[in-house]
């Protein structure tokens, strides 16, 4: 009897150790998931505590890019989402940033390049905007927005307090349609421009015949016109012309970069192509009537804009010609970065 | 024995069918994700009007290379810019992509994906905002 006890003891002692050791090892292979799981988490956090360290960057150096310095930018988010970013400027153009997140003892970095886009991709720019068949090929932004006649496409966002129709008016927008019409004024002061003109001894244009002045070719510098003035462009030409009243928009010669300024109204060109590269700002009106399509590539800004029959492609070469003379106020539109993010394992 | 060779044959039909589910998943997670990678770093995004074919463009050392993902017989196939095609899946039913034409900046594609593998059919539908996309398709 003695005997038979002790060996039911003997096997109680095996069964717990079995019973120990299954459940360590279970406990360790339960470490083991908990490790790893917790890691790919950390991994997943960090990598988007960098990607918010970016999107920080663009947001707040869209407006502060033209005054970057060579020692570029740094800042620190200690707090969740911590993450510490950088900027690196590389020529007028383009940025890196650098971003690095940290989540548990895990840092994630990424590196992206941005270009600069000074007037973020923006190809009409209004506080009232009413367009007849108008193809748009950027980003159109107005306070109020009216559709009068024909059909018009926007390839990419309308930004728009309200949009109106005309009876068989119709518009499509590959984009998004946002009710979030840019807030920020982008008046350009005429007086700093005049007085800068002075200051800095602006050629004026030669005057035509007819009293106003003319521009018909490429000017050494800026060019100041006190009145109304007309771009009529015989040969290629990189023009920068500020005019205190009227522009008048007729030919161009191809590959020419006009970038031009009118405290007045600009009324654009008749003639069916305008090949090269076109920045125009109205304080006034920007007006366009024809009977045939207008295509150009560039961007308009306006106070008000009246305009029919026009197909323009978003295209900033202009204003990088003259990113260094034109208003600052001007880059307040919405200026933005397009960021080239790469693969971060590229398979093919 | 004699009563438990049924039950024995259930079994083992349970278990194929077990199986080929698990193999059709593991086709349909392998495209999926292997669909969604290519189109992340996009820089242009093109569907045909059938919502079939899938064309996209990636910046390649400031090159745009073109690529294209299709279908044909039951592989997923995936057109590199140097003229061949390379297997990304095999055992797809029907693949297709939402919405038809080029994406738009800030768009959303849905990719759906059918597999079947054994007689077990898998369906998945998921979605991509492709982060190198320019607006107005100006490059």
């Amino acid at each position: 009897m003695t005997c038979g006890r002790g060996a039911a003891m003997l096997w109680l002692l095996f069964l717990v150790a079995l019973l120990l050791i299954l459940g360590t090892s279970l406990l360790g292979l339960s470490r083991t998931e908990l490790t790893v799981s917790a890691h790919l988490l950390n991994a997943a956090r960090a990598q988007y505590a960098a990607e918010a360290g970016v999107e920080l960057a663009v947001a707040y150096l869209g407006q502060s890019f033209i005054d970057l310095g060579e020692e570029g930018w740094l800042y620190e988010h200690a707090h969740d989402p911590a993450f510490a970013v950088q900027a690196e400027k590389k020529d007028n153009r383009t940025l890196l940033i650098t971003s690095v997140g940290y989540a548990g003892n895990l840092a994630q970095k990424v590196e992206v390049p941005a270009t600069y886009r000074p007037l973020g991709r923006q190809v009409l720019v209004a506080g009232k905007l009413a367009a007849g068949e108008l193809s748009a090929e950027g980003h159109v932004t107005a306070r109020k927005v009216f559709f009068a006649s024909g059909i018009s496409s926007i390839d990419g966002d309308l930004r728009a307090e309200r949009v109106e129709t005309a009876a068989g008016a119709t518009y499509t927008v590959s984009g998004h349609l946002c009710p979030d019409w840019l807030q920020q004024s982008a008046a350009v002061d005429f007086s700093a421009l005049r007085q800068r003109a002075e200051v800095e001894n602006w050629e004026e244009p030669p005057l035509s015949a007819g009293g106003e002045y003319i521009m018909t070719g490429p000017a050494a510098g800026p060019l100041f016109a006190p009145d109304d003035a007309v771009i009529d462009l015989q040969e290629t030409a990189d023009c920068f012309l500020v005019a205190d009243g009227d522009i008048t928009v007729a030919g161009v010669a191809p590959g020419s970069r006009v970038a031009a300024l009118a405290a007045g109204d600009v009324i654009l060109p008749p003639v069916s192509v305008w090949e090269g590269s076109l920045f125009l700002y109205a304080a006034g009106d920007m007006l366009r009537s024809g009977e045939e399509m207008l295509y150009f590539a560039g961007c308009l800004v306006a106070g008000e804009m009246e305009i029919n029959k026009l197909h323009v492609r978003y295209c900033d070469e202009a204003v990088w010609a003259y990113l260094e003379i034109l208003p600052k106020e001007l880059f307040r539109l919405g200026a933005t970065f397009d960021l080239e993010w790469a693969d971060p394992e590229p398979r093919r | 024995m004699a009563a438990l060779l049924p039950f024995l044959q259930f079994m083992a039909q349970g278990w194929e069918e077990g199986a080929g589910r698990a193999e059709a998943q593991q086709h349909l997670r392998i495209a999926m994700e292997e669909v969604l990678h290519e189109l992340l770093y996009a820089c242009r995004v093109e569907v045909d009007a059938a919502g079939k074919n899938l064309t996209y463009y990636k910046k390649i050392a400031g090159e745009e290379k073109r690529y294209r993902l299709y279908t044909s017989g039951r592989q997923l196939l995936l057109r590199l810019p140097e003229g061949v095609s390379v297997p990304l899946a095999a055992c797809v039913d029907s693949l297709s992509f939402a919405p038809a034409g080029r994406l738009a900046a800030g768009g959303v594609l849905t990719v759906a994906l059918e597999v079947s593998e054994a007689g077990q059919k898998a369906v998945v539908r998921s979605a991509v905002r492709p982060r190198n996309l320019s607006a107005g398709g100006v490059p």
